[in-house]
This record gives structure tokens, C-alpha cells and sequence, in this order.
């Protein structure tokens, strides 16, 4: 078969942007006006040191004509003053400049960073099924960083280096026009020059970019894939695939590299012909006595300050590609719309959350007619009819992906129903507030997310409402005090990353103190399947049953003793709801009960109250331990 | 400084062109002032036509030199700029087919992401490094020395006293370049506890949705932003104090010069001609002096990314097989275990005291619930891992005395989760054997059964994985990896739960397809439903670790141990799926 070296196609973070895009300057307005106070600020800054830079070589210039060739020294140590002071001037006004640029840079992209992240809290939970977290870090960190870059790099001091080059033209001109001339003789040739070498650059650099981009996806690939590249002895094929693209890219930047070096060069070289310029026709005038050697010096410095900018020119270019790229993912982002949105405007719902008035129902839940699919075409639910009575507990039980924590994850609305609704004492979900919805449910989800922080804050879990004493009482109510107290910090201790430094038990009971510590109405809970042991296990059951007191609850129930404990249990299986009744009734009917329970608990020990590993075993990774 | 001649030795021609380029460089650049100040002078002691026709002359010099100037100058950044790009190339050559023959427990231990940023950011530091950095310091040394001497010659006692401010440059410098990099670490950890909140944030985000915490975690978001503001803004002020500090400097420098190169001059110690050159000479040499503290960050962030990467190089595999020399002898498949124990580097054992015999040409069921070791069992006989000696022995040698490579042409093995390549389907079932024909291929993706799902396929065969959202479910995925193993032709085949996500009916048919393909290969079929392993000469049982059970399915249902109720389980779930 053929094979040609089919690589990967660059994903979305290798897409090429513009060098300049309009569109995209035209939207980062918004980030950057409310520091125009700041950047007129380094503009001033800017012109003080140019004015201070341009004034040095006519210092210079009297300083030489009147003093040191004139025929007194008097006032020579004064003009040597002024001429002190216009260095201490540039370099106070320099490093203003270079820091209110760099500040304004700062605020920006604080303030974008703060915009995504915010961005991202109010995306609804279908987004992130569909975006690798890996790929939205990105946005929030080397995305915005290119940015900080674009500041840094100086984007105002290239307006000011146009300036810079306007006013050295006007100096040149007023001090000796024709020498002047001469001098701008060369101009023409910088300017051709400029144009050929520019459009090669930045074609050169784009085809450096693609190469390099085209390594990395393979690299990555590779990486991902190198055991199995092993198992089928595929190194050397891969190698010399590799080889290929590495120097394809090789001889493209390779090539690249002469035209930087010949650029920069030739810039030198233009610089250097016109100090030729004015040496051949300033001598001359200077023989004729129509010219003075100060004004030659001064000459020969300013066309010194005038080709310096020219010169940095090209290397401003990648970074601003670089900023171009970034932004029109970091705006791509944040255009995506939101799928859930809360019934209030979503404005005053986020700026003002504690403005949405609390529920306050008793907690009556009715699901009615409810499909659902992630993916569309694939039915997760399918017309599940049911009610939950205030104060009632409910046990969700059926085989994995049977659909019981999609229904947890309909009612307090991370999606919204394909079709059907779900009312909440008889209020459809869509119409109520969603800050109000989320607090007025409280959820134990089985995988126990733990923030860096104290265990206090990990109770209280952002909600600053709550007083210590309220945290302390919610941690004693479920057994977590003890445990807390044994450590040496006690509500203070930190819980590294993830909870690193927590039991599985641990963090089960610290989750059941976050849920009854901000007293919702409703509660509901995804039971955890890993073993915990016997004392533990028994504070649990006990804290359980504290917990779901008076309580509207629904549980997706792993343990006997929970789903012996409900008032009614569903059985979910395929997405349907099959069977509900109490514990003995749906045994007695020998359906899909009776052999979920069989599996779960009839098979090993008769009555054994503990979950057993699930049926189906968790996808494994290979070769990996 | 060794390893640094180490990657230049291969290009040391091209790079030793460019230090010549680089010293006619920078003669040329220290002749012009001299040429500029031999013009002004011969105003000063020549007349009328005399002198001009002289300064024409020193101009046409002048041009002269600047044009063969801008060709040595492009010649020497060339040479050196390019070389810093072919020992990049070449390294990170080297670096991949290294990471090509490190072992599982090197990758269990690195990250993709890791790996990644050694590839490319490393080598990106190394680059500036062999370039910019190498080109600079080089420059810098050269001017130096040649431009004091020159304006020395001019006037040593100008000299003297215009050099005065720079040692106390010197030592500021390097004093606020630590301060530099010290902050700039301090901004760096900053960037990371921001990623880190993101990405604890992301991946929590329902549960943050649920607790209705967006608010705080804005805000703790924002904290974490504003301090890595206030660290860059710090960084800023030292920066900053840096170029104000080299500036400031430089115009006491020139202050100094005007005053007293001007007292010289009019007292005729030094020529106007003199004058101009010395501080055309100074400027010359104010440039890299500010370039100083650059270079220096640029060599030190080089030398540690080489030392990162040469860390990788330095790893070698641990798979003693991948110390003997191919090729292997051509093997029957007969296997066996020996009182095998195998712990994965650091942990407990997963597999304790394997005794078990596998004829060749038998097909081995292998049972046991999630973590009881089936997987670890076989991928031993892939040499993923290293085992103990004499423990496993295939037709009778120790594996680890059998060459990892050519003992991998005659195993193949299918994993659960499978890696597929973003190329076509095509492509990945010939992955190890690039070179087979198409029927070939077309033959063994029939066999397993992928040939029903390919008119689901915009391209068929050719359709490539992953392109445009099209994306294979995972019974696909696990039958275009049955058809990359069964390409191998192996002696061994390895389906390690390979059919997990496939369909009961689908599973069936593969079996059957199989039979005869399997008929003189040994094969282990390591399985989560006992029907898989219905039709297998032998099953084991694992169970922590330990073969719980061993027989012919009769025996172990009739044993009624583990194997039975297992059997009974699936049974009921079955039903289960059938209501």
C-alpha cells in the first residue's frame, strides 16, 4: 500500500492566525480602554525620553562647536549639566515608561483571565463533555500569557518609534537641509529593502510554524502511543517518519535564518552608507566652511538613533502572530454560549448571587415524562414518570448506566431534559432561579471533590454565610469531629490537592458534613461503593440517617441498609424507570429487582449489608500499573 | 561547557566558519570609526582639493568595508544561528529514538505532558542557547578586548577614566540579575498555582456547579491572578531598574568623555578625528554591555535544559531482553510459568507464585475480577515488564535471555483500551507490518469483523481515525486492534478482555472466525465474561494475585468455586439484559 507520511492535522491550538487582525484588535478594545489613563501615561513617558534622546546630540553638537573648538570654556560646565540631566531625565521617564506599559499589560490580561474564568463557571456541563480540560487550560494560561507578551514587547513603543523616526527626519532637515538630503539618499534602498526582505520573513516564519507544529502533534501522538509503537516493533518506521518531518522543518528554518541574519545585515549596512554620505559631503562642507563639526557629530548620532528601531522591527512580528492566534481562540471561547441559563437575568444572578431569593417549597419533586440524551440519538432516560413527597427518601437503584445519576444530574439542571419536565413543588426547574435551585438541593456526589484549603473551608466550601460554629456543629452532627480533632490543626488542618492527605471514609463524612452544613430541604446522594471499615462503615450508616432526617432525599443506593431504610425504591434499567414499590414487594415480583439484588447481594453472603465490587469491572489501562 | 563542545563536534566546521565570520565581523565594525576619524583629520591637515578628494576617498572606504561588513556579518549569524538549529534538529532526533527504547515503567513514571515540554521547551532554551547565547557571549568577549584596545590607542588616560563606571555596572548588574531570577521564579510559580486552580476548578466543575460556588471560585481565581499581577509587576521594577541602571551609567561614560576629550582636544592631546572615533568606539561597546544580562539568563536556562534532557538520555531500559542481541530463535509457543511473583517497581506483588504449563498451540482462558492480575499476567509475555529469572520460560528459555524485539515479532497483543494512531484505519492494522499487501489487510480486518462497519466509514479502510469527528465506538476501536494483532502472524496472541466492549452477538462470530486462524498459535483469552472463555482448553482462575482456580470449564463448574459463581453471576446479568 502506499504511505505516504500521513500526519496528524494540526488541532485548533496549532491554527496559524494573522499577523494583524482587525476584527480581533477591535474586540480587545474593551480590555484595553479602561486603561487608557495608564497607557496615555507611557505615551508621555514615551515622548519625554525621545525628546530627551533627540536633544543629546545637539547638546553635543554646541557643546563642541562653542567650547571645546570655540574660544571659551566659560558655561561648558553648565551645557555638561544639562546634558547630565537630559540622561537623568531619559532614564527616569524610560523606566516609567517601561513600567506603566508592562502595568497596563498586567490589568489587561487580569482581566481577561478573570473574564474566561468566569466564562467558564457559567458554560453548562454539556461544554465540558465536549472540551479536554487540558485544551480550556490552555486558554487561561499560555493563551493569555502570548498576550502579556504582546505588552511587554512594547506595542505603544512602536507608535512612538514612528514618531521618534518623524522627529529625527525634522531635526536633520532644520539643522542642515542638505546635508540632510544626502543623507535620506540611502532611504529608498532601506525601503525596497524592506518591503522584498519583510514579506520573505513572514513567509518563512509561517512555514517554520506549520513544520513545527506538525513535529509536536507527531511527538505527542507518539508519546501517547510509544508501548504499543513498541509491542508492534514499529520504532524504526516511526524514527524515520519522524526524521522526515524534523528536518523538513530543520532546512526550513535553517533557510529562514539567512534572511534574518541578511536583514539585520543589511539594515547595518544602509545605516553605515549613510554615515558615508555625510562624511564625504559634510567634509566637504565643512572645507568650504559652510558646516560645522559639532553639526556633524550630531548628524552622525542621529542617523545612529534613526536606524536602531528599524533594526528590532522583525522580531516584533512573531511575537504579535503569536498574541493574533491566541486571541481569536481566547474570543472563540468566550462566544460560546452558555446552554443552561438561570431564569432571572443571568447578570444579576452572577454579580449578585445572594440577591436570588431562597426556595422555600417543602420539597415536592415530580419528574414527568422525562427523555434525556448526551449524544443525540443515544436515549440515556426515557419517559421516566415519578414523585418524591416532602420528607420522603427514595433509593435509586439499577445496573451501571441504567441512568440513575443522570436523573441526580437533571434535577438541580447541569443539563435539561431532552424532553418532559421536572418540577419542584410545582414549579418547572427552567423557571426558577438557578443559584436558588443549586442551594435549595444538596448533593453528596461519589466522587468527593476536595479543594486545597482547610477542612473548615472544605465544609463550608465557599458559602461565607456560614458561621465556624455552624461548621463545627455540621462536622459533629455527622461523626467527621472526631477525626478532625485528632488532627493537629484541627478545622485549620490543610487537605492537600484532591484530598491527599483524607481516607476514603474521611472524605465521604467531610462530604456529608458540606451537605448538612448549608441545611437544603432536598437532599441527594450518590452512595460510594469502596469499602470503608466496619467503624467506619457504621458511622456512616449512622450519619446517613441524620442526614436524610426530615429530609426530601433521593439516593442512588449502594448499601442493604439505605435501600432497606427508603420509602420506596426505583428501579432504573435502561433508562426506564421498571419497577418501584418497597423492598420485599419488588422481591416478591422476581423481575429486575431480584436479580439486581441477587448480584449485589444474594450471590456471595446472604444479607451482608456491604456493597461488593460492581459487576463490571472499570476499564483498565494497559501495561500500566 | 563539555557537553556544549560534545553537540557542537558535529558541525564544528560550519560553527568554527562562523567564529571567523564573527572576528572579521567585528574588525570591520571596529575599522570604521578609525576610518571616520582618519576622513576628519585629513580635514583638519589637508587643503582644497587635496583633502577633498581624501575624505571621498575614506568614504568610498568606508562603504567598501560596510558592504563586505553586512556579508561577513550575515555569513557569521548564519553559520552560528544555523548550526544552533541542526544540533537542535539532531538532538531531538536523538531524543526521540531514545524514548523509543525506554520500557513501560519509564512512561508509568513520566508524563505525556512532561515528555512534551522536554521535547519542545527544553529544546527551545538549548536553541537560544547554541544560538543568540553562544553568538553574544562570543561578540562580547571579542569586542571587549579588541575595542579597549583600540581606543586606548587613541587616548589611555580617555580610556581609563571612561571605563571607570564599568565595573560598578558590572557588579550592579549581576546584583539585580539575581534579584531577576528570582522573581521571575516567584512569577513562574505563581503561573503555575493559577493552572493549578484551573485545572482543579475544571475538572470539578459540576460539583462547583452543584455547591453553587461559582462565586468563590471566581474570586479565589482572581486572588491567585492578582498576586501573579503584583509578582510580574515587581519583576517589571527590577527589569526596569536594569536598563536605567545601564543607561545611567553609559551617560556618566559619555559625560565623562565630552569633558575630558574635550579638554584633550583643545589641548591637542587628541584629534577631532580621535574624538569622534572614541565615541563611536564607546557606543560600539555600550550596546552589548546592556545585551549582558540577557545572554547570561539565556546560557543558564540552555545549560539546565540540557541538563533535563541529557537526564532522559541517560535513562535506560530496564527489560533485560533489550540487552541481547537479535535475532530470536523462530518459537513453537509452548509456555510457562515457573513460580512466578511480579510487582510492578515499588509496589506489592500483583502475581504470586504462577505455576502453570501451556502447551503450544492451546488456548488459555484467563479469569479473575478487576485487579486480580490477569492483565499483569499477559503482558509478561509481551516483555512489557522485566520478571524475575527463570520464571517465565517460552519453549523453554527464560524469556529475559530472548531479544525483546524479536520476541515481540512473534507475540501480539490486543489490550482492553487500545491506542489507535490518527492516521487510516488502514494504517493501523499494518502498524507493525508496513509492508503488507492490501489483501492482506482487507483478509484479517474480515476476520475480525470489522468489514460489517465499513460502510459506516466515508472512505472504508482509508477512513482516518479521528478526522473530522469521525470517531470509532469501542467495539471498533478493539477490532481494528484485533486486526493489527492478528496482522503480526504471531505465535503467541494475547487478548487481554479485547472484546469487552463488542457485542455479545459480534464477540461470537470474531470467535468463530478465530478458530481456525488460531489452530497452531498459542492463545490467552484474558476475559470479564466466562463466555468468552467457554470454548478454551484451559481456564485459570486469578484471585488476588494467586491462581485461584485451574482446569477445563467442566471441572471448574463442577468445582464450584469462584469460576461457578462467576458463571451463575453473568448468567443473571444476562437475564438482566434480556427484560
Amino acid at each position: 500500500m502506499s504511505r505516504a507520511p500521513s500526519t496528524t492535522a494540526p488541532h485548533e491550538d496549532e491554527v496559524l492566525g494573522k499577523a494583524y487582525d482587525a476584527r480581533l484588535v477591535r474586540r480587545l478594545k474593551e480590555f484595553v480602554v479602561p486603561e487608557a489613563p495608564l497607557m496615555a501615561l507611557s505615551m508621555t513617558f514615551l515622548l519625554v525620553v525621545m525628546a530627551a534622546q533627540l536633544a543629546q546630540p545637539y547638546l553635543m553638537m554646541v557643546l563642541i562647536d562653542e567650547h571645546i573648538l570655540g574660544e571659551s570654556i566659560a558655561g561648558a560646565a553648565g551645557l555638561l549639566a544639562v546634558y547630565l540631566l537630559t540622561f537623568a531625565v531619559e532614564m527616569l521617564a524610560r523606566y516609567g515608561q517601561l513600567y506603566t506599559m508592562e502595568r497596563t499589560g498586567q490589568n489587561v490580561i487580569l482581566t481577561l483571565r478573570g473574564r474566561l474564568f468566569a466564562h467558564f463557571q457559567a458554560l453548562d456541563s454539556a461544554f465540558f463533555d465536549r472540551h479536554p480540560v487540558g485544551r480550556l487550560m490552555t486558554r487561561v494560561t499560555t493563551d493569555v500569557e502570548s498576550l502579556a507578551d504582546l505588552f511587554a514587547s512594547g506595542a505603544v513603543s512602536l507608535l512612538g518609534d514612528l514618531i521618534k523616526l518623524v522627529a529625527i527626519v525634522a531635526l536633520m532637515v532644520w539643522l542642515d537641509w542638505r546635508l540632510a538630503l544626502v543623507t535620506f539618499t540611502v532611504m529608498p534602498i532601506l525601503f525596497i529593502l524592506s518591503v522584498t526582505f519583510r514579506g520573505r520573513i513572514r513567509q518563512m516564519y509561517r512555514e517554520v510554524r506549520r513544520r513545527i507544529a506538525r513535529i509536536n502533534a507527531y511527538l505527542q501522538e507518539a508519546l501517547g502511543g510509544m508501548l504499543v509503537a513498541q509491542l508492534f516493533r514499529r520504532e524504526s518506521e516511526d524514527r524515520r517518519e519522524f526524521e522526515a518531518i524534523n528536518r523538513d522543518h530543520r532546512d526550513v528554518e535553517v533557510r529562514s535564518v539567512v534572511f534574518e541574519s541578511a536583514f539585520s545585515a543589511v539594515v547595518e549596512l544602509v545605516g553605515t552608507l549613510a554615515t558615508a554620505a555625510i562624511i564625504w559631503y559634510g567634509g566637504g562642507r565643512i572645507l568650504a566652511g559652510a558646516l560645522t563639526f559639532g553639526t556633524l557629530v550630531a548628524f552622525l548620532q542621529y542617523t545612529e538613533r534613526f536606524f536602531g528601531p528599524i533594526r528590532d522591527l522583525s522580531g516584533f512580528y512573531a511575537v504579535l502572530q503569536a498574541a493574533m492566534a491566541s486571541l481569536e481562540r481566547i474570543f472563540a471561547l468566550l462566544d460560546t454560549e452558555p446552554a443552561i441559563r438561570s431564569a432571572v437575568p443571568a447578570g444579576a444572578a452572577r454579580t449578585n448571587a445572594s440577591a436570588a431569593a431562597p426556595l422555600t417549597g417543602p420539597g415536592r419533586i415530580e419528574f414527568d415524562a422525562v427523555h434525556f440524551s448526551y449524544v443525540p440519538g443515544e436515549e440515556v432516560l426515557r419517559d421516566v414518570s415519578f414523585r418524591v413527597e416532602p420528607g420522603q427518601t427514595v433509593a435509586l437503584v439499577g445496573a451501571t448506566g441504567a441512568g440513575k445519576t443522570t436523573v441526580i444530574k437533571l434535577l438541580i439542571r447541569l443539563y435539561d431534559p431532552t424532553s418532559g419536565a421536572i418540577r419542584l413543588d410545582g414549579q418547572e426547574l427552567r423557571s426558577l432561579p438557578l443559584d436558588a435551585l443549586r442551594r435549595h438541593v444538596g448533593v453528596v456526589m461519589q466522587d468527593h471533590f476536595l479543594v486545597t484549603g482547610t477542612i473548615a473551608g472544605n465544609i463550608a466550601f465557599g458559602d461565607r454565610s456560614l458561621s465556624r460554629h455552624r461548621l463545627e456543629e455540621a462536622a459533629s452532627l455527622v461523626h467527621a469531629d472526631t477525626f478532625i480533632q485528632a488532627f493537629p490543626l484541627g478545622f485549620d488542618q490543610p487537605v492537600r490537592e484532591r484530598g491527599g492527605n483524607l481516607s476514603v471514609g474521611q472524605k465521604q463524612l467531610l462530604s456529608f458534613a458540606r451537605a448538612i452544613a448549608s441545611t437544603p430541604s432536598i437532599l441527594v446522594l450518590d452512595e460510594a461503593t469502596s469499602s470503608v471499615d466496619t467503624e467506619t462503615e457504621r458511622l456512616i450508616q449512622d450519619a446517613l440517617a441524620r442526614l436524610l432526617r426530615g429530609r426530601t432525599s433521593i439516593i442512588i443506593a449502594h448499601r442493604l441498609s439505605t435501600i432497606l431504610a427508603a420509602d420506596r425504591i426505583l428501579v432504573f434499567h435502561h433508562g426506564r424507570l421498571a419497577e418501584q414499590g418497597r423492598h420485599h414487594d419488588l422481591l416478591g415480583r422476581r423481575g429486575i429487582y431480584h436479580r439486581l439484588y441477587q448480584l449485589q447481594f444474594g450471590i456471595r453472603d446472604n444479607g451482608e449489608s456491604r456493597a461488593l465490587e460492581p459487576a463490571e469491572p472499570v476499564a483498565q489501562r494497559p501495561s500500566q500499573p | 561547557m563539555v557537553l556544549i563542545l560534545r553537540y557542537l563536534r558535529a558541525y564544528r566546521r560550519s560553527f568554527l566558519l562562523g567564529l571567523v565570520c564573527l572576528v572579521a565581523t567585528n574588525a570591520l565594525t571596529l575599522l570604521i570609526p578609525w576610518l571616520l576619524k582618519e576622513a576628519i583629520d585629513a580635514i583638519e591637515t589637508l587643503t582644497g582639493a587635496a583633502a577633498a578628494r581624501r575624505v571621498a576617498q575614506y568614504a568610498v572606504a568606508i562603504s567598501a568595508v560596510a558592504m563586505v561588513l553586512a556579508v561577513v556579518r550575515t555569513g557569521s549569524r548564519w553559520f552560528i544561528l544555523g548550526t544552533s538549529r541542526r544540533v537542535v534538529a539532531d538532538l531531538r532526533e536523538r531524543l526521540f529514538a531514545h524514548m523509543q527504547t525506554l520500557p513501560a515503567s519509564f512512561y508509568a513514571r513520566h508524563r505525556t505532558g512532561d515528555l512534551m515540554s522536554r521535547a519542545v521547551n527544553d529544546l527551545l532554551l538549548i536553541r537560544s542557547l547554541f544560538g543568540p547565547g553562544v553568538l553574544n557571549v562570543v561578540n562580547l568577549a571579542l569586542l571587549y578586548t579588541a575595542g579597549l584596545a583600540m581606543i586606548a590607542a587613541l587616548d589611555p588616560m580617555l580610556t581609563l577614566a571612561a571605563v571607570l563606571p564599568y565595573p560598578f555596572l558590572l557588579l550592579a548588574v549581576g546584583r539585580v540579575s539575581q534579584t531577576i531570577h528570582r522573581r521571575s521564579n516567584a512569577a513562574q510559580e505563581q503561573l503555575a498555582e493559577i493552572s493549578n486552580k484551573a485545572q482543579e476548578n475544571l475538572t470539578g466543575i459540576n460539583q462547583v456547579k452543584a455547591y453553587v460556588r461559582e462565586e468563590a471560585e471566581i474570586e479565589a481565581f482572581g486572588l491567585l491572578s492578582a498576586e501573579y499581577r503584583r509578582r510580574n509587576l515587581s519583576l517589571a521594577r527590577a527589569r526596569g531598574l536594569i536598563v536605567t541602571l545601564m543607561g545611567g551609567l553609559g551617560g556618566v561614560s559619555t559625560i565623562i568623555v565630552l569633558f575630558l576629550g574635550g579638554w584633550h582636544v583643545r589641548e591637542g592631546l587628541l584629534t577631532k578625528g580621535g574624538f569622534l572615533a572614541f565615541m563611536s568606539y564607546l557606543a560600539i561597546l555600550t550596546g552589548p554591555t546592556i545585551m549582558m544580562g540577557w545572554v547570561l539568563g539565556v546560557m543558564q536556562r540552555g545549560l539546565g535544559a540540557i541538563r533535563r534532557v541529557e537526564e532522559i538520555l541517560g535513562a535506560a531500559s530496564d527489560l533485560p531482553g533489550d540487552r541481547v542481541e537479535d535475532p530470536a530463535p523462530d518459537l513453537e509457543g509452548a509456555v510457562r510459568f515457573r513460580g512466578l511473583t511480579f510487582a510492578f517497581p515499588g509496589g506489592p506483588p500483583v502475581l504470586r507464585d504462577i505455576y502453570l504449563e501451556v502447551p503450544a498451540g492451546s488456548v488459555v482462558g484467563v479469569v479473575g475480577r478487576v485487579g486480580s492480575g490477569k492483565s499483569a499476567l499477559v503482558q509478561l509475555l509481551g516483555a512489557v515488564h522485566p520478571v524475575p529469572p527463570g520464571t517465565l520460560l517460552l519453549d523453554g528459555r527464560d524469556i529475559n535471555t530472548l531479544p525483546t524485539s524479536g520476541l515481540r515479532a512473534q507475540v501480539a497483543m490486543v489490550p482492553q483500551e487500545t491506542f489507535l494512531y490518527s492516521r487510516s484505519i488502514a494504517e493501523n492494522i499494518s502498524l507493525g507490518r508496513p509492508d503488507a499487501p492490501r489483501d492482506r489487510i482487507e483478509e484479517v480486518a474480515r476476520t475480525a469483523q470489522l468489514t460489517r462497519d465499513l460502510d459506516q466509514f466515508p472512505q472504508g479502510l482509508d477512513t482516518r481515525v479521528g478526522e473530522r469527528g469521525m470517531t470509532l465506538s469501542g467495539g471498533q476501536r478493539q477490532r481494528v486492534a484485533l486486526a493489527r494483532a492478528l496482522m503480526m502472524d504471531p505465535k503467541i496472541l494475547v487478548l487481554d478482555d479485547a472484546l469487552s466492549s463488542v457485542d455479545a452477538d459480534t464477540e461470537e462470530a470474531i470467535l468463530g472466525a478465530l478458530r481456525t486462524y488460531l489452530k497452531d498459535r498459542t492463545t490467552f483469552l484474558v476475559s470479564h465474561r466466562v463466555s468468552t472463555v467457554l470454548s478454551a482448553d484451559r481456564v485459570i482462575v486469578l484471585d488476588g494475585g494467586r491462581m485461584a482456580e485451574s482446569g477445563s470449564v467442566g471441572e471448574l463448574l463442577a468445582h464450584n468455586g469462584l469460576f461457578a459463581r462467576m458463571h451463575r453471576q453473568q448468567q443473571i446479568e444476562r437475564e438482566l439484559e434480556a427484560l
